[in-house]
C-alpha cells in the first residue's frame, strides 16, 4: 500500500516531466522557425555584412554567398540550419566568424552568475519583507508603496541610482566590470529589486489569505508563535501563486540583463544579444533566442515540479 | 507562568489538574468607530474530569468565549474579566510568551471542521509533531506523561490513542486523504499531544456523519473519564447531552440559563432553552411546528406519481491518485436505485457521506446522465431526453442546496436571484413584480428584501431566498440536498416549518436529502436508506427508522445522540424506545 502511494507520488512528476520534454522540443522548434524567418525578413544585406572591410564586387559576393550557403533558397537554408541544430551546431557568427556556441558560451557564465544571484536575492528580500509586513496594516502600507515604486522604476534608473549612492558617493562597490563578488552586488541587486516590486505584493496577499484560514487559529492555539505560523505554514500556502509569477520573472531576467549589463559595463549574454541584433548577426540572434526559450521552458518545468512538492494535492489533480 | 508539578497524562491522573475559573468575562469588538460588547458577564468553573458545555446559536458568543480562554481573540476584539485563572496562573496577566506556554501545553483546542482546521499541506504526523516540538521542554519535564521515544514514535502512539488504525500509513497523509472522522481524530490528537489538562472542543462533530459523530463523542468522553477537563461548545443539544455535566445556554452574549445537564435538558427554566429544545426535529415533532410546538393541519400526499426512477446506476472513473493499491478503477455511486415520489409527499434520502445521496440528486435533476436506468418526471421521460428538450420542463423540478450563497450570482440582488426562476415561465412586467412579492411573502421575508444583496442576509434568510427561487415557477418537485445542514437548530426549525407549510399549501413534492435522521423523521413521509449507492431499506419513515431491519440502518439509528427524557418536556412519548402512533398513521395513508 505504502509502496503504491510512493509510486504514485513519483509517477506523477515523471509523467509531467516527459510531457514537458515534448513541449520543450516544440517550443524550441517554434522559436527557431519564427526567429529565422523574422530576421531574414528584416531589412539588411547579410553578404555586405560578411564582406566587412573587403571589396564589394559581384564576384566576391558570389564567392562569399556560396561559402556561407546564402545562395540557396531560404527554405533550404532553414532545413540546413535545423539539421545542424540537431547535432548541436548553432552555426558561425557572421560578425565574429567564430562558432555561435563559443560566442555564447564565453559569456554565459557571467550572465548565469548574475541571474542566479539576482534570483536568490529577490527570493530572500521578498520573503523577508512579506513575512515581516503581512497582516500589519501600517507596515504593509509602507512596504506596498516601496514595492510600487520599485516595480514602476525602469531598471537602468535603479541601477544608476545604486551606482550613484554606493559607488560614487559611498565607495563601497566598483563602478563597472566583473570578476570579484563585490562587482556582482549592485547589478544583481538592480535586477532583484525590480522582481521584488512585482513578487512581494503577490506573496503578501497569499500570506494574508493563509493567515485568515481556520488552520492558522489551530496552529496558534498549539502555542506556536506568530512568526512560526508565518514561516512554517503561511509561506508554503502563499508560495504557489508567487512561484508561477516568479518563474515568469526569472524567464524575463534575460531582458533585464541586457540593460543591467549595459549600465554596469558587465560582459554577458545581454551584450552579445545587443550586438548581434544591431549588426544582423543572424546565427547569434538565433542562438540567443534558443537559449532564452530553453531557459523559459526549464524554469517553468522547475516551477511546476516545485509546486507539486509544495502542494502534493496537485499530484492527483494534474493527472 | 508558575512552576507546575508534572501532570501524568497517559493513565488516569494521580493528581488532578488545575481548575479553570472564569468570572464575569466580557468581550468587546471594535471596528474603529463603534465598540460592541458581544459577551457580557460569562462565568464558569471547570474542574478536572468534568465537562461544561456552552450552547447557543451562531453569534451567541460561545466561540469567542472559548477563544478568549486561550488569548486568541480576533484582532478587533478585547476582553476583560474579574478573574480568569487556570490553576495558579492568572491568564489575564499573561504576555505573548506566557500565552504560548499555556496554549497547546495546558489547554488543548479542537477547532471546528477538521478539513479546514488542519493545515492542508502538512501531514497528520507533521501537525501532531508540531505540538510536541513546540512544547519539547515542558513535555520532556513531564517525563513519562507523554510517552517516551522519538517524536515519530510519540506521534504514532498519539494516533493510536485517538483510535486511528493503520497509524504508520496515516502519519504521512494529509487532511484531504483522510476521512472526516480520521481528520477529526488527528485534530484531537494534535490538541492532546502535549497532555494538556483542559481540552476545549468547538463544534467537534459538526459536519460528521452520525456514526462517526458517535465515535468522536466517545473519544472525547474517554478523555473526560481520564481526568481531562472538557469545555464543549455546540449548537446541538443532543450532542451536548452526551458529554456535559453542566450546561450554559448562551444567547446574544449572555448566559440565560445554567445548570446540571440533565436538569437543563429535561426541565429548562428559561423560555429560550425551551425553544431550543423544542426546535430539535425528531419523530415526536412530526406534524408539529418546531418553532411554536403547535400541531399543524395534516394534508396526506396524493396518489399521483410525480417523479419516479428505475434502476438508476452511475459509475465514476476514479482519478489515478484516488485509487489505493488494488482498488478498482470505478466507483459505483448509484447501484440500481428505484424511487417514487407522489404529489405532496416528502421522500427522505439518508445515508453517510459517500453513500451516493448527492449523486442521486444530480441524476434526478438531470445534471448528470445515469449510466443505466431512467428518471421520469410527471409521467414523461426525463433523463432520457437531451438537455434542449428537457429545458421547458425544468420549471417542474427545482433545487435547493446546502450552501445558498454559493448558488447565487454574487452580483445579483434578491430580486434578480428569485427573478431568474421566473424567466423560464415567462412572467414579466407588473405580474413579475407581484409574483416576486408573493414569493417573498411565502418564505416570510418582507418585500423590502428584494433589493438586498444575499451576502448581507443571515444564513436562514439566504436559505429562504433560495427556497423562494425554487418555488418561483410553482414546481411540482423540489429537490433539497442537505438544505438545513448548515443552519443552527433554531433557524433549521424555521426552515423545516417553512418546507412543511409550502408542501401543505401548494402540494409540492419534496425529495429531501439529509444525513440527519432527526430531520428526516420529522419531515419525511417515506424514507430511502442509501449505502454505497444502493438502497438498503425503504418504506414509511416511522417503521423504517424505529424498527430498522437492515443492519446498516440499525447502526445509523443507534448512533444518533438522544436528548435525555424530553418526554416530560413535550408531554409525548419519545419515539426511539417505543413504537409511537406516528408510524401507525403513516401506514394508513
Amino acid at each position: 500500500m505504502i509502496r503504491g502511494l510512493a509510486a504514485e507520488a513519483i509517477l506523477g512528476p515523471v509523467v509531467s516531466v516527459s510531457r514537458r520534454l515534448g513541449s520543450l522540443v516544440l517550443v524550441l522548434w517554434g522559436t527557431v522557425t519564427l526567429t529565422f524567418f523574422a530576421v531574414h525578413a528584416a531589412p539588411g544585406d547579410i553578404v555586405r555584412l560578411l564582406i566587412g572591410q573587403g571589396h564589394d564586387t559581384p564576384e566576391v559576393r558570389a564567392v562569399i554567398a556560396a561559402e556561407w550557403g546564402l545562395d540557396r533558397p531560404l527554405l533550404v537554408q532553414y532545413a540546413g540550419y535545423l539539421g545542424r541544430l540537431l547535432h548541436g551546431d548553432l552555426g558561425t557568427s557572421y560578425v565574429l566568424k567564430r562558432p555561435v556556441t563559443e560566442v555564447i558560451g564565453a559569456q554565459l557564465a557571467s550572465t548565469v552568475e548574475l541571474a542566479v544571484t539576482a534570483t536568490a536575492l529577490a527570493a530572500l528580500l521578498t520573503i523577508l519583507i512579506t513575512t515581516l509586513t503581512a497582516g500589519r496594516r501600517l507596515l504593509t502600507r509602507l512596504a506596498g508603496a516601496g514595492e510600487l515604486l520599485l516595480a514602476s522604476t525602469p531598471e537602468f534608473w535603479v541601477g544608476i541610482l545604486l551606482l550613484f549612492v554606493f559607488s560614487f558617493t559611498l565607495p563601497w562597490f566598483p563602478v563597472a566590470g566583473a570578476g570579484d563578488l563585490s562587482a556582482l552586488v549592485l547589478p544583481s541587486l538592480t535586477l532583484a529589486l525590480g522582481a521584488v516590486g512585482g513578487l512581494a505584493p503577490v506573496l503578501r496577499d497569499g500570506l494574508e489569505r493563509a493567515l485568515e484560514q481556520p488552520f492558522a487559529l489551530t496552529v496558534r492555539s498549539r502555542g506556536v508563535s506568530d512568526l512560526g505560523l508565518r514561516v512554517r505554514h503561511g509561506l508554503r500556502h502563499a508560495s504557489i501563486p508567487t512561484l508561477n509569477l516568479a518563474g515568469f520573472a526569472v524567464g524575463n531576467l534575460l531582458g533585464g540583463a541586457v540593460i543591467v549589463e549595459q549600465v554596469f559595463g558587465r560582459p554577458g549574454i545581454g551584450q552579445v544579444a545587443l550586438r548581434a541584433i544591431s549588426s544582423k548577426d543572424i546565427p547569434t540572434i538565433l542562438g540567443v533566442a534558443l537559449l532564452a526559450a530553453f531557459v523559459f521552458v526549464v524554469v517553468s518545468t522547475v516551477v511546476d515540479l516545485l509546486s507539486l512538492v509544495i502542494d502534493p494535492r496537485l499530484v492527483g489533480a494534474a493527472s | 507562568m508558575s512552576a507546575r508539578p508534572a501532570a501524568p497524562a497517559r493513565q488516569p491522573r494521580e493528581r488532578p489538574g488545575p481548575p479553570l475559573v472564569v468570572e464575569d468575562l466580557r468581550i468587546r469588538f471594535s471596528d474603529g468607530r463603534t465598540t460592541t460588547e458581544i459577551v457580557r458577564g460569562v462565568s464558569l468553573t471547570l474542574v478536572p474530569g468534568r465537562c461544561v458545555a456552552l450552547v447557543g446559536e451562531s453569534g451567541s458568543g460561545k466561540s469567542v468565549t472559548a477563544r478568549a480562554i486561550v488569548g486568541l481573540l480576533p484582532r478587533s476584539g478585547a476582553y476583560a474579566a474579574r478573574r480568569l485563572t487556570l490553576g495558579d496562573t492568572d491568564l489575564t496577566a499573561l504576555g505573548e510568551r506566557g500565552w504560548r506556554r499555556v496554549r497547546g501545553r495546558r489547554v488543548g483546542f479542537v477547532h471546528q471542521d477538521a478539513l479546514l482546521s488542519l493545515d492542508p499541506l502538512r501531514t497528520a504526523g507533521q501537525e501532531i509533531a508540531e505540538v510536541l516540538r513546540t512544547h519539547r521542554a515542558a513535555v520532556a519535564a513531564a517525563g513519562s506523561a507523554v510517552g517516551a521515544g522519538s517524536t515519530r514514535q510519540r506521534t504514532l502512539q498519539l494516533l493510536r490513542d485517538v483510535g486511528i488504525g493503520d497509524a504508520e500509513r496515516r502519519i504521512g497523509q494529509r487532511a484531504h486523504q483522510l476521512s472526516g472522522g480520521q481528520r477529526q481524530r488527528v485534530l484531537i490528537a494534535s490538541a492532546i499531544a502535549a497532555a494538556p489538562d483542559l481540552l476545549i472542543a468547538d463544534e467537534p462533530t459538526t459536519a460528521l456523519d452520525v456514526t462517526v459523530q458517535a465515535q468522536v463523542l466517545e473519544l472525547l468522553g474517554a478523555r473526560k473519564r481520564r481526568g481531562d477537563a472538557l469545555l464543549l461548545i455546540s449548537h446541538d443539544l443532543a450532542v451536548v447531552g452526551q458529554l456535559a455535566d453542566e450546561i450554559l445556554v448562551m444567547r446574544a452574549g449572555e448566559v440565560v440559563e445554567r445548570g446540571a445537564a440533565a436538569e437543563v435538558l429535561t426541565r429548562p427554566a428559561h423560555e429560550y432553552t425551551r425553544q431550543l429544545l423544542q426546535a430539535v426535529p425528531t419523530a415526536a415533532t412530526r406534524g408539529h411546528s418546531l418553532v411554536t410546538g403547535a400541531p399543524l393541519p395534516a394534508r396526506p400526499p396524493g396518489d399521483e406519481v410525480v417523479l419516479e426512477a428505475h434502476g438508476l446506476t452511475k459509475r465514476f472513473r476514479l482519478p489515478r491518485a484516488r485509487r489505493a493499491g488494488g482498488a478498482s478503477r470505478e466507483l459505483v455511486a448509484l447501484d440500481r436505485v428505484d424511487l417514487t415520489l407522489r404529489r405532496g409527499e416528502t421522500l427522505g434520502v439518508v445515508g453517510e457521506s459517500g453513500s451516493g445521496k448527492t449523486t442521486l440528486a444530480r441524476v434526478v435533476l438531470g445534471l448528470v446522465q445515469p449510466d443505466d436506468g431512467e428518471v421520469r418526471l410527471l409521467g414523461r421521460p426525463w433523463s432520457a431526453l437531451g438537455e434542449r428538450s428537457r429545458r421547458p420542463s425544468r420549471q417542474h423540478l427545482r433545487f435547493v442546496s446546502q450552501d445558498p450563497l454559493g448558488s447565487f450570482d454574487p452580483r445579483y440582488p434578491v430580486r434578480k436571484v428569485i427573478g431568474e426562476g421566473l424567466d423560464s415561465v415567462g412572467i414579466h412586467g407588473t405580474a413579475r413584480e407581484r409574483r416576486l412579492r408573493e414569493l417573498l411573502d411565502q418564505v416570510h421575508l418582507p418585500a423590502s428584501y428584494l433589493d438586498r444583496h444575499p451576502r448581507t442576509l443571515s444564513g436562514g434568510q439566504r436559505q429562504r431566498v433560495a427556497i423562494a427561487r425554487a418555488l418561483a415557477p410553482t414546481p411540482a418537485v423540489v429537490v433539497a440536498d442537505e438544505a438545513v445542514s448548515a443552519l443552527d437548530v433554531s433557524v433549521q426549525a424555521q426552515i423545516l416549518d417553512l418546507f412543511a407549510e409550502i408542501q401543505r399549501e401548494h402540494g409540492t413534492s419534496l425529495l429531501f436529502i439529509s444525513h440527519d435522521l432527526g430531520v428526516v423523521r420529522h419531515l419525511a413521509h417515506r424514507v430511502l436508506v442509501l449505502k454505497d449507492g444502493a438502497v438498503v431499506e425503504t418504506g414509511p419513515t416511522g417503521p423504517v427508522l424505529t424498527r430498522p431491519r437492515h443492519a446498516y440502518t440499525q447502526q445509523l439509528v443507534a448512533a444518533v445522540p438522544r436528548l435525555p427524557g424530553s418526554a416530560e418536556l413535550r408531554g409525548r412519548a419519545r419515539p426511539w424506545d417505543e413504537d409511537v402512533p406516528e408510524s401507525a398513521d403513516m401506514t394508513t395513508r
